[in-house]
């Protein structure tokens, strides 16, 4: 019976214990709530706005939303004096996007370079999330475009048109820090005498935040395959956020706006200093209330 | 024998302590913030509140994603999560304080009492000690916090968030709070 006593006792002593124990490690945490569980996000603003320069970034206008686009280019640094360093030059492109549904943007502008005409698409395949399941973005972009221009010969519509496809990773790898590359296929169904209809890339972007709302940023893109005479292009500019508006503002060698010209027709270099001076201006304006789209990517 | 009854008591203590010291709780409680300028009224919802509650001493904290704000415009979300909160840096904002009159409580019964919450509010990487009057409605298992935005306002300039000359007609210098959580006895 003593020895009964005794275990029970045991018992009793060790349940208390354990109660006690209980008790004092729930007042011992020290937040009431406990262990919250992590709230997973889509990581946003990679970006100022939908491209990085001439390159399209890893972000997508969200749903409901029209950017209005004003892509200014002057004319080459060392057209000279006389052409007020090409300020008396200039090339625009004005332009539309909207976000369609959530992910998916559709864009159409016309550039005063070969009076383009042009339309695409950029849709996000998978979007870089806080808990690095997904750790980049990846973002499939399509563009077609038509040369408006009056040839010197003849030429069939199919012939104006040139094609770009792209394929943009990017990763947010800190707050003020976004990589992305962008290997490019440009098809041009028109190409001069000796040159190849097809041309590859690698596009190359990066912004460096300064401030919450000025960032520097760089953007290359070098010919994969030696075609022709043309040239990689090499823009470094800055985004400025204000309010709805995002100004970029940038050097850079290219005077196209639009990929199939940027990518593979580019005829101009830094080292000669046929730079330009250019500018984007965004400015979005919310034409549909988001919570119609549940989905939505922010 | 004494002992084993000795044990069952201090047993039963216990349990009857952990009693008085309910925890209610939610991860899904509410909070609105509205700014008003004679240019643009701004609001937002985070449906998403993590919030606790011990009956015992009226100790509540609050820990809110600044994430999970939704807005009616998706760059008004980007700006705050981006050039106001900058929730990369301070992913969260969070209140720890007590009711002022716990005591007079009583959790047992349903009702509607008008408490004051004092506590430390943490915003922006900025801690302040503050008193929000409010609400609190007992309803079975059910403990809701509640209080009217013009009871809780707090000034951007005290947490360190700066508005750009160019944006303060459109984002008030004084924001107020509303918040509405029902937590569940666990």
């Amino acid at each position: 019976m003593r020895n009964f006593n005794s275990t029970i006792r045991k018992y009793f002593t060790a349940a208390a214990m354990i109660c006690c124990m209980v008790q004092v490690s729930g007042q011992g945490d020290s937040s009431l709530l406990g262990n919250e569980p992590e709230i997973v996000e889509k990581v946003q603003n990679a970006f100022k706005t939908t491209k990085v320069i001439n390159l399209q970034s890893t972000e997508v206008t969200d749903a409901g939303v029209l950017d209005f686009k004003i892509n200014h280019r002057f004319g080459a640094l060392n057209t000279g004096a006389n052409n007020a360093f090409g300020l008396d030059q200039a090339f625009i492109r004005i332009g539309f996007e909207y976000g369609a549904i959530p992910n998916l943007m559709l864009g159409i502008g016309r550039t005063s370079v070969d009076k383009t005409l042009d339309g695409y698409f950029k849709y996000r395949i998978m979007h870089q999330t806080s808990d690095n399941k997904k750790p980049f973005s990846l973002l499939l972009f399509g563009d077609v475009n038509s040369r408006r221009i009056k040839f010197p010969f003849l030429v069939s519509q199919s012939q104006r048109l040139a094609y770009c496809a792209q394929l943009i990773l990017g990763r947010k790898f800190s707050e003020s820090f976004s990589l992305e590359l962008a290997p490019s296929y440009v098809h041009y169904n028109l190409a001069p005498f000796g040159v190849s209809n097809d041309q590859y890339a690698l596009g190359i972007g990066l912004r460096q935040k300064i401030t919450n709302r000025l960032s520097v940023n760089l953007e290359y893109i070098p010919l994969l395959g030696a075609n022709g005479a043309y040239k990689n292009s090499l823009s470094l500019g800055c985004d400025i956020e204000t309010g709805g508006h995002v100004f970029q503002l940038h050097l850079t060698n290219s005077n196209g706006m639009v990929e199939p010209q940027f990518i593979g027709r580019n005829d101009n270099t830094w080292q000669s200093g046929s730079i330009r001076f250019g500018f984007n201006i965004s400015r979005v304006f919310t034409l549909v209330d988001p919570s119609r789209f549940p989905n939505n990517s922010y | 024998m004494k002992k084993i009854i000795l044990s069952l008591a201090f047993v039963g203590l216990i349990s009857t302590a952990f009693k008085a010291g309910s925890v209610y709780k939610t991860s899904a409680g509410e909070i609105k913030f509205f700014s008003h300028t004679n240019m643009e009224d701004i609001d937002a919802t985070n449906n998403l509140v993590a919030a606790a509650l011990s009956s015992d001493k009226g100790a509540v904290e609050f820990s809110v994603n600044v994430n999970s704000f939704k807005f009616k415009k998706a760059l008004m979300q980007k700006h705050f999560q981006e050039n106001y909160m900058e929730s990369g840096k301070y992913p969260k904002a969070t209140f720890k304080g007590t009711i002022l009159e716990n005591a007079k409580l009583d959790y047992a019964k349903d009702g509607t009492y008008a408490v004051k919450v004092k506590g430390t509010f943490t915003m922006h990487g900025v801690a302040k000690d503050i008193t929000i009057p409010g609400k609190i409605i007992i309803a079975g298992a059910k403990a809701t916090l509640q209080n009217t935005g013009k009871d809780f306002r707090v000034k951007l300039k005290d947490y360190g968030i700066k508005v750009p000359a160019q944006n303060a007609a459109n984002v008030s210098e004084d924001i107020n709070i509303t918040v509405n959580c029902a937590l569940i006895k666990k």
